[in-house]
């Protein structure tokens, strides 16, 4: 469009003309709409889903904690706690869980879960699953007065049956004494022990002990190396 | 016929154009991208951390975190069996480096990339333990 002319024709001044004015304000719309579509894209972007991911990592913490619901002590599971562990027991422990649909994975393998998982954002925990097994040893007393437990256990179970003629007094472990009666000891006794060191059981008797009059049961830790995956989907 | 001016409004929009798109750019260019891998890292490590403190020692001591560190000579006859057990609790796609007041094993850690690291007191020290996916 040619320029209008709007004052005197002898004015030297040319005005804007309309129809530039139009296709500047049309141009300016659609580069702000682009400019404010371009920062939401990015700013969702940004936006890291952090519930899934918060509520994913205090889960697994929570999980693996030594007072958690699984653990027999930090990092360490027990294996059956985790036999025993249901959807019920991950909502108790983990309140998020009945909000967002939360999936724990044990060597690839699901012991609980609540709501189904589609995707949604993954934490791998290291963990060592302890099964205790119970072990019986029956120490051959004929020639020495002490026996050493071979694997470490927090407890032990001590059967005395002496034949007539013995008396066994005091059970020592490592030094202290965690058995003693001056008539004698006869039959079985829960004996508290320290799981950090090796225990060596020392009986204190007058007589002879034979193969057998003695019964030491053990809990013998087996532990394996697993992955625990907590899955939350929000 | 005399000549118009350029008008204005085109210089105006053109302006307008570039300081809008700036800002635009800004918020693009401007918030870094997440980091996704630094807490499952920082997880990594400390459960690495957590079981070595938790293993029983394989000679003298109360753990093997313990143990480890309790002497020089100890560190040097424990280096290949701590190397061992660290691989053996990490996935096989993380690499780490497991650093002692009496020397360091595992792989040298590697510039710029993005690592988890655990750091445990004990009484001779305090370990180190970095990660990082390879």
């Amino acid at each position: 469009m040619t320029e209008r002319r709007c004052v005197p024709a002898n004015s030297p001044r040319a005005q804007t003309s309309l129809a530039a004015l139009g296709i500047a304000l049309v141009l300016l719309t659609v580069v702000t709409s682009l400019g404010i579509a371009i920062a939401d894209t990015a700013i969702a972007g940004a936006d890291r889903t952090p519930d899934e991911r918060r509520v994913a990592a205090a889960t697994a913490d929570q999980l693996v904690a030594a007072d958690g619901p699984l653990a027999a002590r930090s990092n360490v599971l027990n294996q059956s706690q985790v036999d025993n562990f249901d959807r019920a027991a991950l909502e108790r422990s983990a309140p998020p869980a009945s909000e967002y649909a939360v999936s724990v994975e044990l060597a690839d393998e699901e012991i609980a879960r609540s709501g189904t998982v589609q995707g949604g954002t993954r934490i791998s925990r290291l963990v060592v699953v302890e099964a205790r097994e119970r072990r019986t040893l029956t120490p051959d007393l004929t020639t020495t007065d002490a026996v050493t437990l071979p694997r470490r256990s927090a407890q032990a179970t001590v059967t005395i049956d002496p034949p007539a003629g013995t008396t066994v007094w005091t059970v020592r472990a490592n030094d202290r004494v965690v058995l003693h009666n001056r008539s004698g000891l006869h039959g079985s006794y829960e004996v508290p022990l320290v799981p950090y060191e090796t225990t060596e059981l020392r009986f204190q008797r007058a007589g002879q002990l034979e193969p057998g009059n003695v019964t030491i049961g053990y809990d013998a830790p087996r532990s394996t190396k697993e992955t625990l995956v907590v899955t939350v989907d929000a | 016929m005399r000549r118009a001016q350029l008008p204005l409004s085109l210089v105006e929009v053109a302006l307008g154009t570039v300081l809008i798109l700036g800002v635009a750019l800004g918020f693009a260019l401007g918030t870094p991208a997440p980091d996704r891998q630094g807490p499952q890292l920082d997880a990594y490590a400390s459960d690495t951390a957590a079981l070595l403190a938790n293993d029983p020692p394989r000679h003298s001591g109360a753990t093997r975190l313990q143990e480890i560190v309790s002497s020089p000579t100890a560190f040097d006859r424990e280096r290949d069996a701590l190397s061992n057990r660290v691989a053996r609790i990490l996935p096989d796609n993380v690499l780490f480096r497991v650093e002692t007041p009496h020397g360091a094993v595992g792989t040298p850690t590697p510039q710029g990339v993005s690592t988890g690291t655990a750091t445990v007191p004990t009484g001779h020290g305090s370990v180190q333990i970095i990660v990082w996916y390879a």
